[in-house]
């Protein structure tokens, strides 16, 4: 086949390129950095532009490599003379190979170089909208190898030293001087392009900002330790400060919260920077814009950093909320703050970061007093009616927050929600034995003994005399028939049942035959030694003994009617 | 107006605007704007401000951050005193607000600059106010004015029934004007445009709106004989409606109760025709019972009954509407819940079939076979996906003889150029050796 290639000019180009390349990696495999240099730099403008492809290839490979003397030769020559080229040379070529080259950008001081070319390359490039797609596209490459840094673990049951301790680990600090290069080039751009209004660039770059706060500096704590401000945060302040350089309403940029979760937890969280906010904005508005960004950080609890942030951040905003006037029963047709409620429910129970579970009581408390009265009722009667038995110890809360509305109710002579029809319906649901008399009482333990308190409460409170809630007359022997007696016998039936068991353990010395096995990490879990399992029974009696002695009491709370 | 003294006494011009007439609005205007028209509940609103503390402290300007400040009017998202106040203004207008706590920031106060229970100044200009983009895309396809403010915070959902008047008027003329009662979601059986639906859902009981549709939203209107994409503007009313139950709300009885009737529903919208309506019935059905957590048996294996029959029935809407890849993807969902389903293995080939996996389509209709040995339609489909492949194969070698055919071709040309330069330069170089002499 013959030669398709026939134009003179063009071989002629190709050769002087290579020759150019190939006189200045004579001269390196020489060791001649000195005349490469200025063999370099007494090429024309025309030349290196001409050439900016070659050279640029040589000269990123050059820099990877590796010397063995303590100052790396090769790495200073082609920084040199990359910043040389990228002076003089065509900067789109050169963008397109550094784009293309990104699976070698590894070092920290590569990245800080890239960020250094890159501007250089941009200033270069002529002034049209496709320059914005060029930054992003920088921007990405840039960030991406910010979300490569390693970050050090912490257990979820973390306290103040460890966060102490995280906060000040290595690569933590390597994560946030990176992040500083990243920010400063930014705000670089952001000064550049200033003088361009033709050109707006400050959604792309507000963008980038808030999504490197998201990932991956999502993974660090903002919080302050013993009132001093976390290392962390001191740190990411001029990230911050752009962004409000940026846009003076930086919620102007949200417009996909999932992603922008952390942006809007720091705005709204760290003072500095919420009194820089509009001061126009209602609380409930800041509620709404924050429910599914605490959702979604809340969501994954073995992150343990995403979750502290959830609760600060609810705890803040529902502290804003105005007691007893911020919502009525008819707020509760609102899906969002159902959405907020049970997300405060999974944190409160299920929450593995034990030291912000106080956070997310008080946002709860502090959301359920926003209602006003008859809003409360409403709240805990749709709350009582959709958990289920098993959620024991949300049950339990509730009945707690049940009593103490009952006597504020009770004393403010005025308001009389809690009496009649509308109190009933509340205890039916919580008077409830799930199984009948084959409940298992242990696991509705502390809602049984919370409820059965609570009984008694009325019957203190609202003597036989006055009966204004009207439990006296209309309801006592509907709860004696569908609740107590029932209650009683399931008592008597565990008691007698766990005595037995107690009883059969004690006489038979032989070890029980394991049926089930439990593995953890494939390793298998010790059952508990025969005292441990003895304790427990014992431990079960008492619980019923104690249960049966609530129950006496409200016997003689009602006298004979129980 | 009469000035208004307080408690403070202090004199502050104007009039009281707060709806309890307790002095916690007063507005003077500065500067009258222009026109008649005011902002409505909804409508995104572009003002300046100034706030200041009763002392003159300024705690705020939208000026001094060179930038406007937008909000939408009407739904709590700013302080009580300004969905009430600038409710008043007209465009070009100037006034200044003064609030009482209770109209702003209350007991709260809010971050460093408003203490507690502190009266607030603005000095509020407004410069224009629009209609509420309520399209997904926010693309101005839906945008809703209210007229009438409606009832509450409750909204029709999904499967909620409305009972609602609406008025269409293309180019000032009437198209559609009647009251009617309809479900969410299948209002497209009574000639309602998407983005009337859509809209419903963003509305409250006894609300009145006015909206203007366009592109995608106008979708149902080709009905009344209008081009397709054509903006048209609709009034609404939505005069009452029933909520469907919410998920949160039911217990695991009721979300099967509910899977149920979903099921019947969405046979019957199948039957009809209505293929993605359809879909969205089976799709919430796998909502419902995602997450319920059943205690007897019984319903355990109704629930897993229910969800499998929905999967499969999801993947058959897709293949009547062609959509071979959600198709296959709702296979798959089904056979992880049941790997023998024969039909959805015969689905799942059919699909692979028509996008020439026919691989994929041939394993299918195996495993179909093995399962059910007497299935005829899996038999004819293999012998289908055997056919296919031959002639597939029949075209790839036509394909690529006659490529080579080309290409040898072309080098029997080239060759034979060569060798026609190669006889000229022979015979100039022997013309130079022999006229060559010196």
């Amino acid at each position: 086949m013959l030669n398709s290639d026939c134009n003179p000019a063009s071989s002629t180009l190709t050769d002087l390129n290579l020759s150019i390349v190939k006189e200045i990696s004579t001269l390196i495999d020489n060791s001649d950095f000195n005349e490469a240099r200025d063999y370099l730099t007494s090429l024309s403008e025309q030349q290196i532009y001409d050439n900016t492809w070659d050279l640029c290839t040589y000269l990123f490979e050059l820099l990877e490599r590796p010397s063995d003397k303590l100052c790396n030769e090769y790495e200073i020559y082609s920084e040199d003379t990359l910043t040389h080229v990228a002076q003089y040379g065509n900067p789109r070529e050169m963008l397109i190979i550094m784009l293309e080259q990104s699976d070698k950008f590894i070092s920290d001081k590569a990245f800080a170089f890239h960020i250094k070319l890159f501007f250089i390359i941009l200033k270069r490039l002529p002034l049209k909208a496709s320059i914005i797609t060029y930054i992003d596209d920088i921007l990405s490459l840039l960030k991406c190898h910010l979300t490569t840094v390693e970050l050090p673990k912490i257990t979820n049951d973390f306290a103040g030293k460890d966060l102490l301790v995280f906060n000040h680990d290595y690569r933590v600090n390597k994560l946030l001087k990176l992040t500083q290069l990243y920010v400063d080039f930014i705000c670089q751009l952001r000064d550049y392009f200033s003088t361009t209004p033709t050109i707006n660039i400050v959604p792309i770059l507000g963008k980038y900002l808030i999504s490197v706060l998201q990932n991956p500096l999502s993974s660090l704590s903002y919080e302050p330790i013993d009132s001093q401000e976390s290392s962390s945060f001191t740190l990411i302040r001029p990230l911050l400060d752009c962004l409000f350089t940026l846009n003076p309403n930086p919620l102007q940029f949200i417009d996909n919260k999932e992603d922008q979760s952390v942006f809007i937890y720091l705005v709204l969280t760290k003072k500095k920077y919420f009194s820089l906010l509009p001061c126009v904005y209602s609380p409930f508005f800041y509620l709404i814009l924050s429910i599914p960004i605490i959702q979604q950080l809340s969501n994954d609890r073995e992150q343990v950093m995403l979750t502290e942030k959830a609760c600060v951040l609810v705890s803040t905003v529902c502290s804003w909320l105005r007691p007893n006037s911020e919502f009525n029963e008819n707020s509760l047709n609102n899906n969002d703050l159902h959405t907020l409620i049970d997300t405060l429910k999974t944190c409160m129970v299920q929450s593995p970061a034990r030291q912000y579970a106080p956070l997310t009581i008080g946002a709860y408390r502090s959301l359920f007093r926003s209602f006003d009265h008859f809003g409360r009722y409403t709240f805990l009667r749709q709350q009582i009616a959709k958990t289920s038995c098993n959620e024991d110890s949300y049950r339990t809360f509730l009945c707690s927050l049940l009593k103490d509305e009952f006597l504020y109710d009770y004393r403010s002579l005025s308001s009389e929600i809690y009496k009649g029809p509308s109190l009933f319906q509340l205890l039916d649901r919580l008077c409830n034995l799930p199984n009948g008399v084959e409940s298992d009482l242990l696991e509705i333990y502390d809602c049984l003994c919370s409820t059965l308190n609570f009984i008694r409460f009325i019957g203190l409170i609202d003597k036989r005399g006055v009966n204004r809630t009207l439990l006296w007359t209309e309801r006592l022997n509907r709860l004696n028939e569908t609740f107590l007696k029932p209650l009683r016998k399931s008592i008597d039936l565990a008691r007698a049942h766990y005595k037995l068991e107690i009883r059969n353990r004690k006489e038979d010395n032989k070890p029980e035959p394991m049926d089930t096995e439990i593995l953890v990490d494939n390793k298998l879990l010790s059952m508990p030694s025969k005292q441990e399992q003895m304790e427990t029974l014992h431990s079960a009696v008492t619980k019923f003994d104690i249960l049966d002695c609530i129950l006496s009491a409200l016997t003689e709370t009602f006298g004979g009617d129980l | 107006m009469p000035p208004t003294e307080t408690n403070e006494q202090t004199t502050i011009k104007g009039e009281d605007i707060s709806p309890a007439k307790d002095g916690g609005i007063i507005k003077e205007i500065i500067k009258e704007g222009h026109g008649d028209e005011r902002p409505l509940t909804n409508d995104k609103v572009y003002v300046h401000y100034v706030g200041t503390l009763l002392d003159g402290t300024k705690f705020d300007s939208s000026r001094d951050r060179n930038q406007q400040f937008d909000f939408e009017l009407g739904k709590g998202s700013v302080i009580k005193a300004w969905d009430i106040g600038v409710a008043t203004m007209k465009r070009g207008e100037i006034c200044r607000l003064t609030c009482k706590p209770e109209y702003a920031y209350g007991e709260n106060g809010s971050g460093e600059k408003i203490p507690p229970h502190t009266t607030l100044v603005f000095e509020i200009e407004l410069f224009d106010f629009v209609g509420e983009d309520l399209s997904e895309a926010k693309d101005h396809s839906i945008v809703r004015r209210t007229l009438t403010k409606g009832e509450g915070w409750a909204k029709p959902n999904d499967g909620a029934t409305v009972e609602v008047t609406l008025k269409g008027t293309y180019q000032n003329q009437v198209f559609d004007e009647r009251t009617l009662s309809f479900t969410i979601g299948e209002g497209f059986l009574q000639n309602i445009p998407e983005g009337v639906e859509h809209a419903l859902t963003k509305m409250t009981k006894n609300e009145h709106a006015q909206l203007k549709l366009k592109s995608k939203a106008t979708t149902g209107v080709e009905k009344f004989n209008i081009p397709a994409n054509t903006p048209v503007q609709y009034d609404v009313t939505l005069i009452n409606f029933e909520k469907a139950k919410e998920t949160w709300s039911m217990n695991d009885a009721e979300k099967l109760e509910q899977a149920e009737v979903l099921k019947k529903r969405a046979g019957e919208l199948f039957t009809g025709g209505h293929y993605q309506a359809a879909v969205k019935k089976y799709n919430k059905i796998g909502d419902y019972l995602q997450t319920a957590n059943h205690e007897s048996e019984d319903d355990k294996k109704k629930a897993q009954e229910l969800k499998l029959s929905a999967q499969s029935n999801t993947a058959l809407c897709y293949l009547k509407l062609n959509d071979y890849v959600e198709c296959i993807r709702s296979c798959e969902k089904a056979l992880e819940l049941d790997p023998k389903n024969e039909k959805c293995l015969f689905r799942r080939g059919q699909c692979h079939l028509a996008m020439s996996n026919f691989e994929e389509a041939l394993k299918d209709f195996h495993d179909v076979q093995k399962l059910n040995p007497s299935n005829s339609a899996a038999a004819q489909s293999i012998q289908k996906c055997r056919d296919q492949i031959k002639a597939y194969q029949q075209k790839e070698k036509q394909l690529y003889a006659n490529i080579f055919a080309k290409m040898a071709k072309q080098n029997e040309k080239m060759e034979a150029q060569a060798a026609t330069v190669e006889v000229t330069t022979n015979e100039e170089n022997k013309e130079d050796q022999t006229t060559t002499t010196n």
